[in-house]
């Protein structure tokens, strides 16, 4: 019987957004469009699901007159990534 | 790596799996330093202590010391320089990066009054520079993940209590030699790895 997969997480691009965020908790908009390749309309829209799951934290500022967009992981994000990470390894136990 | 996806198509666990090892490993690659701080201090801080060592060993110079006023201050400029242009280039920052400014950051206030302290009392500088340095030195290893960063504060460790056993003046000696081994060379190695992870 394997567990649950976390839906939320089983998009590639959200999947990708949480994994980079696990590794430097926090990432500046550009930077997590430069590293998943991904369209500043589509990236938008992901981060907007992860947050309001509470996965993620997004803070707007300003830098050099510019706008800057950070998101970092939230505790309940790291929990659920280390939830989905392990019922991931469930299905690969005994190959 | 593209990562399009929409709600239509969610990913196998195998493709999970992928997904998850892919990006981490690029995170890895971008929280990485190029080692341009540990190669320039590497350098500035043995030649600095092997210089006033000598000049307290061999000539009737009356401020060894001074030397500490000379070549540091370059490296400062340097150090301040080459930031100033990385942060022109518009690297972008993360935690990992934030961290480690800030490790960086509180080792130079902490230097700074631990060195007004030593002048202040008479004590050889070189012991507290080295508990103050392999302190920042394993932290940067840590947050890095770089194995021979945390070696070297060892090193350095051990360096600082080597101090407390020979002349006061001979701790430059071994300031200098710990200073090679816990920066210059980590240092060497965290560049050639850098560029193997970034230029293709």
């Amino acid at each position: 019987m394997y567990d649950k997969l976390d839906p939320l997480l089983l998009s590639q691009l959200r999947l990708a957004i949480m994994s980079y965020l696990m590794v430097v908790r926090e990432a500046e908009f550009n930077e997590l469009k430069e590293k998943t390749e991904a369209t500043a309309g589509n990236l938008s829209s992901q981060i907007s699901k992860l947050q309001e799951a509470g996965y993620i934290e997004v803070h707007k500022s300003f830098r050099n007159n510019f706008p800057l967009t950070t998101c970092c992981i939230t505790p309940a994000g790291v929990e659920a990534f280390e939830r989905f990470y392990e019922a991931l390894q469930g299905y690969f136990k005994g190959e | 790596m593209s990562k399009e996806g929409t709600e239509k198509d969610l990913l196998d666990p195998k493709e999970s799996m992928r997904v998850i090892r892919q990006v981490i490993d690029v995170a890895k690659k971008s929280a990485q330093e190029d080692g341009f701080h540990f190669m320039l201090w590497g350098v500035i801080v043995p030649v600095s202590a092997a210089t006033e060592w000598y000049l307290w060993r061999s000539t009737d110079f009356g401020a060894p010391w001074a030397v500490w006023g000379i070549l540091p201050a370059i490296g400062g400029l340097i150090a301040m320089l080459y930031e100033w242009r990385r942060g022109r280039s518009g690297r972008p920052e993360n935690m990992v990066r934030t961290w480690y400014s800030w490790v960086w950051g509180a080792f130079v206030l902490s230097l700074v009054l631990a060195l007004f302290f030593a002048t202040q009392n008479r004590l050889s500088p070189a012991p507290l520079v080295l508990i103050l340095s392999a302190f920042a030195t394993f932290l940067s290893g840590l947050l890095l993940q770089f194995a021979p960063l945390r070696w070297g504060a060892l090193v350095q460790w051990i360096g600082a209590a080597v101090c407390f056993f020979i002349a006061p003046q001979d701790g430059n000696l071994v300031l200098a030699l710990a200073t090679v081994l816990a920066y210059l060379l980590p240092g060497i190695m965290l560049h050639r790895e850098y560029r193997r992870s970034h230029v293709r």
